[in-house]
């Protein structure tokens, strides 16, 4: 699907470029990419979100039938919060390393000490 | 950091206080649409972020100051612990839902236990989590330590 | 040389983890037919044990309160975090005195 080819392109980008943003960049398109394979999982042909309604409140056992499942939506909740956490670190690191070394190249980082 | 042009002042002056009760409006139906806690979070962290882009850091600065920025973030992290905890205090299990608005009717806002005030503390947390995060990141370079 | 043997490795890498997810993605149900039943308990006690209408905010902070808990610590950390690496730095005054 979809999914296997952004974390195909995903990892690519991080494996493969030199700038410290564009590395960023690739782990935020990851995670993103593994959140919707997860949400993915949990769908019914015909559903309706998991959230009841006033027409749905008369007619239970219809919702039952039809409702999509709610737990890897609940999963994948803590998850973008979790990435997003991340992403903000990262970005707080590079920050840092272009103060501190004046150049955003991967490869030329360990070159230059001190 | 100075702002932008007059058309992007005025535009901003007109959509963040609609931005802003959106995002209070989302938080505090999460119970009953979707949304809740960390997406109504997201979209507050989204108006501070339009202003601090419209109209600088120094004004910002002197309206949501960085103590209390991070002041407030503390108390929405802890209220939230906190009301973890009191469900443990009064004999039952951890994070018990006290029925504080179980007294009302499934469907409106009062109702569905302590599910509300959570929502609400997980929201203030986020958005001031992000406001924290942004002032930092646009600190001037004059004075770092090496 | 370098360039070359560093892409092969890359593509290496990313068939590896492909090959993974194209395993998983067979072993499952079939899509759209997945049978769930702990999501089917969560959606059918809400009503009556929690009382909100959101089923994904009830398992957030009444079923699963523990996961959502160590979310909002780990947001708080990682916001310390990124705080403690910008300590030194002033905001840019001219002068020396605060």
């Amino acid at each position: 699907m979809i999914c296997m080819v952004l974390v195909a392109i995903s990892m690519y980008c991080i494996l493969c470029k030199r700038n410290l943003i564009k590395i960023v960049i690739g782990l935020t398109v990851l995670g993103d990419s593994i959140n919707l394979f997860l949400i993915c999982l949990g769908y019914k042909f015909g559903g309706i979100p998991p959230i009841i309604t006033e027409e749905y409140l008369r007619n239970l056992p219809v919702f039952f039938t039809l409702a999509v499942d709610p737990l890897p939506q609940a999963f994948v909740l803590t998850a973008i919060v979790i990435n997003m956490s991340i992403t903000a670190l990262a970005l707080a690191l590079a920050v840092k390393i272009y103060q501190y070394y004046g150049t955003l190249d991967a490869t030329k980082i360990r070159r230059l000490k001190g | 950091m100075e702002g932008m042009t007059v058309i992007v002042k005025t535009v901003t002056r007109i959509l963040a206080p609609v931005m802003f009760l959106v995002g209070i409006y989302v938080t505090l139906h999460g119970h009953l649409t979707p949304g809740g806690g960390f997406q109504g979070g997201v979209m507050l962290a989204g108006t501070f972020v339009m202003l601090l882009l419209a109209f600088g850091v120094a004004s910002l600065e002197k309206k949501v100051s960085f103590r209390v920025g991070e002041t407030v973030k503390g108390i929405g992290a802890a209220m939230i612990a906190f009301t973890a905890v009191v469900g443990l205090i009064f004999g039952f299990w951890f994070f018990k839902n006290i029925g504080v608005y179980w007294y009302g009717i499934p469907g409106e806002v009062f109702s569905a236990g302590s599910l509300p005030l959570y929502n609400i503390w997980e929201a203030a947390h986020v958005a001031l989590a992000f406001l924290v995060a942004f002032y930092c990141f646009t600190k001037k370079e004059s004075g770092d330590k090496k | 040389m370098k360039k070359t043997r560093k892409m092969i490795e890359a593509f290496l890498v990313v068939g590896v983890a492909l090959t993974f997810i194209f395993v998983v993605a067979y072993c499952l149900p079939p899509f759209g037919l997945h049978p769930y039943p702990l999501g089917q308990y969560y959606i059918k006690n809400t009503l009556n044990q929690v009382g909100a209408w959101n089923v994904v905010c009830a398992i957030l902070w009444d079923y699963r309160g523990y996961d959502t808990l160590g979310e909002t610590a780990v947001l708080f950390a990682a916001i310390v975090g990124v705080v403690m690496l910008f300590r030194g730095v002033t905001n840019g005054r001219n002068d020396g005195h605060s």
